[in-house]
């Protein structure tokens, strides 16, 4: 793995269902895709946010996620180092696998949202019994 | 005279000075160890956030998925350690499509610009964020010093 991935990487796009009111960056999340037997397993690192602000779209096959930021400035104080901006996540994926859309689920701890993407019956991988 | 590189001087000679940088620089890192933070994260990470005013610095860290049980926060003096080990494994049925999170362990070295009572320091984790106050020791505060009229 790269050193590069402690540096938040800025998203290209906004996220097009929020139109934000005042000018922030847009951050690109770091995320784990893991395919299990069942399900489709996506960890995305969004920490500051609320859950209940966190939006969620799967349509078509594409997977978008949008978790609005608020500020953390330290009122009053002067900053001496900045390393990273504070900014909303945004991030969208292609999802080839068949997924339920139905019984895709969500949950946020520790400033990471854990989306659960179950396959549709027929995608499972299904072992076949070779008859001698 | 002829002169013999030390990789000999047929095709081959790039790529076995290649393997023997590449040996080199693995042994280099081993010898180094944890302590300058060779492992995934480099030396950077987290990345840091530090701020000041009258009282204290306040440090605050993106740390999403840490817990206050895999992380650990040493003051000594001026300088403040922030280090942490995880290992998360999804189970054996799992494949990897993306692996972009932070794995293993990291450590960095703060050298704090100002002397802080470490006996005050106070940490808290939420939400995926760690927030350091360090109030200033009483010689770091500034003080108003009265000019009184002679």
């Amino acid at each position: 793995m790269s050193a590069t991935t402690s540096v938040k990487q800025e998203s290209e796009t906004q996220a097009p269902m929020a139109e934000r009111t005042r000018n922030t960056r847009t951050y690109r999340p770091n995320v784990d895709i893991i395919e299990k037997t069942d399900e489709l397993l996506v960890l995305a690192d969004v920490p500051g946010a609320k859950a209940e602000e966190i939006d969620i779209r799967f349509e078509n096959g594409t997977l978008e996620l949008h978790a609005p930021i608020a500020p953390r400035q330290q009122s009053g104080a002067r900053v001496l180092v900045n390393e990273y901006g504070v900014g909303d996540y945004y991030r969208s994926f292609q999802v080839s696998e068949t997924i339920d859309a139905s019984r895709i689920s969500a949950n946020y701890t520790d400033g990471v949202l854990t989306l659960h993407l179950p396959k549709v019956e027929a995608a499972k991988p299904r072992k076949i019994n070779v008859r001698a | 005279m002829s002169t013999q590189l030390p990789f000999g001087n047929g095709p081959h000679a790039f790529r076995r000075l290649r393997n023997e940088l590449d040996h080199w620089l693995e042994n280099v890192s081993r010898d180094v160890g944890d302590w300058a933070s060779w492992s995934m994260g480099g030396a950077n990470y987290p990345p840091l956030n530090i701020a000041e005013d009258a009282q204290a610095l306040y440090l605050e860290a993106e740390l999403p998925g840490w817990s206050m049980n895999n992380i650990e926060v040493v003051v000594r003096g001026n300088e403040l350690s922030l280090s942490g080990d995880r290992r998360e494994d999804q189970g054996a049925e799992s494949v990897y499509h993306r692996r972009e999170r932070m794995q293993g362990s990291f450590q960095r070295l703060i050298h704090l610009p100002l002397p802080v009572d470490a006996g005050k320091v106070e940490a808290s984790l939420s939400a995926g964020i760690l927030r350091i106050t360090l109030p200033k020791a009483e010689e770091a505060r500034s003080r108003k010093i009265q000019v009184k009229a002679s």
